[in-house]
């Protein structure tokens, strides 16, 4: 009895621990199923996130294979080629890319998994199916995907600043080209004028010659007066062919010392300030980027100004310069009869005088001329009038290449 | 003083130029015998009827260049040690190195100025015929 007692208690106690675990088997699986619940919930959640991040990039995604073949791709992979999802999918990358960037590609990508752009330095087109082509700029990436190593490749459609940078380089052409009729014009123009216009000035040369005395007063006159505009003409036809010649016929730009350039300019002028007792005052010069023989015509033109234009006083030229927003800035001021500012813009296009001829001499070249060196090599030029009466002429050029090397090494 | 006499060819399409030239060398202080030829055929032919002992060469020519009668010229034995002053409106750098490759003496820019046209002729006549020795013709 004893015996059978002891063994029911032993059964009911098991079969209490049995539903005990069951319970807790339940409990356990319960919450099993919750953790996976939201574990799934989580993937779906980032799964939703990565997807929507993938659909919202502004380039299209596509992931990439080792043999080649696409394995994902964004939506905005399917509108930038034209094609539904099951057209894209399982498609090798050389029906999109040009032969030596698809799967050959691969292979080096290998060797270097490093991220990288491709189309960068040289235009890159993809092709449609249909064909057609998209300039585009790669960004490959290495990536494990399903445990296995891909490449994701980000895709831009660069065609509108394609079509811009097209559209800019054929207006520079179109530009450039037009600059370069208006010089050959130039050119032609004054050359062959000069021929009629030798004839026109020999011919009233020998009128003046054998006549003069023998007609009336007022014959001398207007023999005198087109005499003097002829003289005139062919002064300004010199300075057109010579105007035009600085677009075709200027140097290459070299490293130039123009403290050298200077001094030679000064020595020349030495004449006009001998005569004027102008004192010239020169700062430190620097090295620059010039056509030497142009930078001297610039440096005499300005200078030629500032003696050319005095006041009553005595000339006081100062020639200084200065680093400024990487470029180097030369100013060049005088104490003479100084601009209006009015005609700050003007004096600097071609054939434009101030003065009537019986006070100053010139055919109102020289200052064009300096804006087309200034211009040519790159610069800008303006003139400032100085507070106390007389003229402050700026302009800039690019420092020498040789000096910023050696500045460099310090 | 003696001078030699002066014995021209002006090879010169522009009349406008010829006259004028004439005009300048008719105050030249020496005996002066001058022809003209509109262009190079008549240029040559007239060449080889009689040798001058100076030649006035305009570039710019009809059918012949310049540049063509100068070569014919320096290829003819009879002709080719006798100046030819190359006489152009050009300046162009190419015009003056041809000129000079082709044989020409000098080169002149022809004078905007009259009076410069003077001096011009003045220096050419008393270099090429009082100064520089040539081989008897």
């Amino acid at each position: 009895m004893l015996g059978s007692s002891s063994e029911e208690r032993r059964r009911t106690d098991a079969e209490k621990a049995l539903e005990r675990s069951n319970a807790e088997l339940d409990i356990r699986v319960h919450q099993r199923t919750r953790e996976l619940n939201s574990a799934i919930a989580d993937v779906r959640e980032n799964e939703l996130r990565f997807r929507t991040l993938i659909e919202l990039a502004p380039f299209a995604i596509v992931v990439i294979d080792r043999a080649g073949h696409i394995r994902l791709a964004s939506a905005a992979a399917y509108r930038m080629f034209g094609v539904d999802e099951g057209d894209l999918l399982e498609r090798s990358v050389d029906d999109f890319l040009p032969e030596e960037l698809g799967v050959k590609h691969i292979g080096d990508f290998d060797q270097d998994p490093e991220p990288r752009m491709l189309g960068l330095s040289r235009p890159l087109d993809a092709h449609r199916l249909d064909g057609t082509r998209i300039p585009v700029e790669i960004g490959l990436s290495p990536a494990y995907v399903d445990g296995q190593q891909m490449i994701v490749a980000f895709v831009s459609d660069i065609s509108e600043r394609r079509a811009a940078e097209l559209l800019a380089a054929e207006r520079a052409e179109s530009l450039e080209q037009s600059n370069q009729e208006l010089e050959q014009f130039a050119y032609v123009a004054s050359h062959d004028l000069r021929e009629p216009l030798r004839m026109i000035s020999s011919y009233l040369g020998l009128l003046s010659r054998r006549y003069t005395g023998q007609l009336d007063d007022d014959a001398d006159e207007f023999i005198h007066f087109a005499v003097d505009g002829a003289a005139r003409m062919s002064g300004m036809i010199e300075d057109l062919l010579q105007y035009s010649r600085i677009g075709t016929q200027g140097g290459e730009l070299h490293p130039t010392n123009s403290g050298e350039a200077l001094s030679e300019v000064l020595r020349d002028l030495s004449m006009a300030i001998e005569e004027g007792e102008a004192q010239i005052e020169v700062g430190d010069m620097p090295w620059v980027m010039a056509d030497s023989t142009q930078l001297r015509r610039l440096l005499s033109n300005l200078i030629g100004n500032a003696l050319k234009y005095r006041g009553e006083a005595i000339p006081e030229i100062s020639i200084h310069s200065e680093f400024k927003n990487s470029r180097w800035e030369f100013t060049i001021s005088d104490n003479g009869i100084g601009i209006d500012p009015e005609f700050h813009d003007r004096i600097f296009r071609i054939f434009q005088r101030l003065h009537g001829r019986g006070e100053y001499s010139g055919s109102g070249l020289g200052l064009a001329v300096c804006r087309k060196i200034v211009e040519r090599h790159g610069g800008q030029i303006w003139v400032e009038s100085r507070p106390l009466g007389g003229s402050l002429f700026v302009f800039t050029l690019g420092e020498a290449q040789s000096q910023k090397e050696a500045a460099k090494e310090f | 003083m003696n001078l030699d006499s002066m014995d021209l060819l002006i090879i010169e399409d522009n009349p406008g130029d010829v006259v004028l030239a004439k005009e300048i060398l008719s105050q030249v202080e020496r005996p002066v015998s001058i022809r003209v030829a509109e262009d190079g055929e008549t240029a040559l032919s007239m060449l080889d009827e009689h040798l001058p002992n100076m030649v006035l060469l305009d570039l710019n020519l009809p059918r012949i260049s310049g540049q063509d009668v100068l070569r014919a010229i320096r290829e003819n034995p009879k002709s080719h040690a006798g100046p030819v002053i190359v006489f152009s409106t050009s300046d162009a750098e190419r015009d003056v190195v041809a000129a000079y490759d082709g044989g020409a003496n000098c080169y002149i820019t022809k004078p905007v100025d009259l009076d410069r046209f003077f001096k011009v002729v003045r220096s050419i006549e008393n270099f090429w015929l009082d100064v520089v020795r040539l081989p008897a013709s």
